[in-house]
């Protein structure tokens, strides 16, 4: 079988060569050195215009360079990118970097540039450590045009979400047992939470319009929807409550910190109540 | 929050709204008791669902012309009210999250107190029903004293109430039926989940073709005495593809040969096309000590036999069934009206005729892609426009808090 084995040597070499994901770790190393440059400059003595000017250009133009990877990959497998763990997390870094740009230019929070840039970056060396993942097969149901939006739009929500509830830990263990606290952590909170809920909706209803598409209905109340409902129910109180501050600070915060344990649940511990017997959403099962 | 307030005078905050949430509540559990664990289902029906829908929307109305001073209008409108309101919904499907819903299984007084079947239960009802009130007694106020600088607060709620009301009183008009075809046969009579023929569609469907693409299957390590599947975190299979290559455990596989579709004849497989013909393929496995063995392995298929490879005395090789990739059913659909429309129907592609909604919903699991029948699934929901409606300027609500931001950053 010797001859068998030099054949297809040479043609998974040729397969390799016109996936282009060879190019791959060359392409990126380059693009994750180009953004690091681009946070030094908007980090460092970010006031001054030079700097900031610098940093912004070269963190777009790395953005730029994947937009332009991925659209080369799109006309090489000649079909869109979207099926492969891989190739989703390619998305992700795109729309991380391009959100968290907006998102700097809108609020000017250094923070979540670094924060969101580096999400970005670790889904790319996840796809140079793990690049057998591209063959890893995906359900139809997760064909869609939405799975991108949807995941990526709920990620975000998590991450800024989960920063509020560290604030808020933190406020509460200031107040017992420091006993003062700052008001300028509750401003933070609000921020996070603001715009955390925002994408929060957004992944929701981006859920709902996929599920009509998919399953047939928007919504079913499958437990994985109705510890999503949860969710968002709680820290819709949260924002309700700090308008005039309706709700004593203190149970503001402990809403908020309550509001994370059931964003676990929802996220990672649905899968493991008696509730979920019958979930569609467990994609995990084997 | 003024705590000196005697309770029940003007006006109404958190001690008011924590009272009437939780009688709503007692009184739910106590209508399911005294129904015997009924709940809703009988009620709410078409056209009842319309009354309903009248009667709240009247409620609402006539507390916000007439009984615009009242204590209680004014507590609907306030912060406390909201909170109350989503606090009250939020404890009732907390129940539900935490307990399995339709279960035949659940106890007597589960089911008595309506905890079996929560969506159906007067504690979800009445806890809707305060939250409509408030939720649209709140946007009646923002939209007559309508300022553009309050439209994402107008939009976002108003969306949020039509949502509410269409998913909870509209979805009772939904027809969720299911169709099953064979190759070659019309069909326009559509079943239930149970199969029992419902509905005379005003359509019918042809199925000419059932297709399904796989991926191609995996290659897995067994353990020969427990027969449970080798399992790792960073590889347990390697993919069944020509000059792929893995490692498993301590074994190194390459495929040396792939076959989709094969036969057994002699020791060896062969290409061929039959109905259950399932892949195959030729390995070489080494391991660190420079043991090799080589040999075929077969995943099977409803007629055929597997064939597994045996390493050693701890491991044997096996093929995985291939996994579905993407189903499509070719289809005709028959009107009286037009000629006939061809469509392929594959899952997450509906395809919309006449109020009807279709979907690729299955096949026959065991024949796998030699299957020739197929299940779509069709669904009516004349409701579906007012609840996108509201999902859309949802949408837009979110987009503007995107933008705006918390107020206490407005300065």
């Amino acid at each position: 079988m010797g001859w068998i084995k030099e054949k297809y040597e040479i043609e998974s070499i040729i397969n390799e060569f016109t996936m282009d994901w060879i190019n791959f770790p060359i392409y990126t190393c380059f693009i994750l050195i180009i953004w690091m440059l681009g946070l030094l400059f908007v980090s460092i003595n970010s006031k001054r215009r030079f700097n900031s000017t610098l940093g912004n250009l070269l963190l777009i133009f790395g953005v730029l360079m994947l937009i332009a990877m991925l659209s080369v990959l799109w006309i090489n497998l000649e079909r869109p990118p979207l099926r492969t763990l891989g190739e989703t997390r390619l998305w992700y870094s795109i729309f991380l970097s391009v959100v968290g740009l907006i998102f700097y230019w809108r609020w000017k929070y250094n923070w979540f540039l670094v924060f969101s840039f580096s999400m970005s970056g670790l889904f790319i060396i996840l796809n140079i450590i793990y690049p057998e993942n591209f063959n890893k097969s995906l359900m139809p149901a997760l064909h869609s045009g939405w799975f991108v939006p949807h995941v990526v739009v709920y990620i975000i929500s998590y991450a800024l979400l989960g920063a509020s509830s560290i604030v808020a830990v933190k406020q509460l263990f200031d107040t017992y047992v420091k006993g003062k606290s700052s008001s300028n952590a509750i401003s933070l909170a609000d921020n996070l939470v603001y715009l955390g809920f925002s994408f929060l909706t957004m992944g929701l209803l981006f859920g709902a319009l996929w599920a009509k598409e998919a399953w047939g209905h928007y919504w079913t109340w499958d437990p994985k929807e109705t510890w999503a409902f949860l969710t968002w129910s709680v820290y819709l109180i949260y924002i309700h409550g700090r308008i005039k501050d309706s709700l004593k600070e203190n149970t503001a915060m402990w809403v908020l910190a309550f509001g994370f344990i059931i964003l676990l649940i929802c996220w990672f511990g649905v899968n493991y109540l008696p509730s979920t017997a019958n979930s569609v959403h467990t994609y995990s099962k084997t | 929050m003024n705590t000196n307030r005697p309770t029940w005078t003007k006006p109404w905050s958190y001690k008011e709204g924590i009272l009437i949430s939780l009688s709503l509540l007692v009184l739910g559990f106590g209508l399911e008791y005294l129904s015997n664990g009924i709940g809703t289902d009988n009620l709410l029906i078409y056209p009842n669902n319309l009354y309903m829908g009248i009667i709240i929307v009247t409620l609402i109305l006539f507390l916000a012309i007439i009984g615009k001073s009242w204590t209680i209008t004014e507590w609907l409108q306030s912060t406390a009210a909201a909170i109350c309101s989503i606090g009250l919904l939020l404890l009732v499907s907390l129940l539900m999250g935490l307990t399995l819903q339709y279960d035949d299984g659940a106890g007597e007084t589960i089911r008595r107190l309506g905890l079996s079947h929560i969506l159906t239960s007067w504690q979800y009802l009445l806890a809707n029903l305060l939250l409509l009130l408030s939720l649209g007694l709140t946007t009646i106020k923002s939209i007559w004293n309508f300022s553009w600088n309050k439209l994402g607060f107008t939009i976002s709620h108003l969306g949020l109430w039509i949502v509410i009301f269409g998913g909870n009183f509209g979805s009772i008009q939904l027809e969720r039926l299911q169709v099953k075809l064979i190759e070659g046969e019309i069909s326009n009579i559509a079943h239930n989940n149970s199969g029992s023929p419902i509905k005379e569609l005003p359509f019918a469907i042809k199925l000419n073709d059932f297709i399904l693409e796989e991926y191609n299957p995996k290659i897995a390590l067994v353990y020969n005495e427990a027969g449970i599947m080798f399992k790792d975190e960073s590889s347990s299979i390697v993919i069944a593809e020509l000059g792929n290559y893995g490692t498993i455990s301590n074994w190194n596989i390459e495929i040396l040969e792939y076959i989709y579709s094969s036969a057994k004849a002699g020791n060896k497989y062969y290409q061929i096309n039959e109905p259950g013909a399932a892949p195959s393929a030729f390995i070489r496995a080494t391991n660190l000590t420079g043991t090799t063995v080589e040999g075929w392995v077969h995943c099977g298929s409803f007629n055929r036999q597997y064939e597994s490879l045996k390493l050693d005395d701890e491991y044997s090789a096996i093929m995985l069934f291939p996994e579905p990739k993407e189903y499509i059913s070719k289809i005709e659909i028959l009107t009286t009206e037009r000629p006939p429309e061809s469509i392929s129907l594959e899952v997450n592609k509906p395809y919309y005729i006449d109020g009807w909604k279709l979907y690729q919903m299955g096949y026959d699991y065991e024949l796998g892609r030699w299957s020739n029948t197929s299940i779509i699934e069709v669904i009516r929901d004349p409701w579906l426009r007012i609840v996108y409606a509201g999902i859309f300027m949802m949408l837009a609500g979110a987009m503007f808090m995107f933008w705006v931001g918390s107020k206490k950053n407005m300065k």
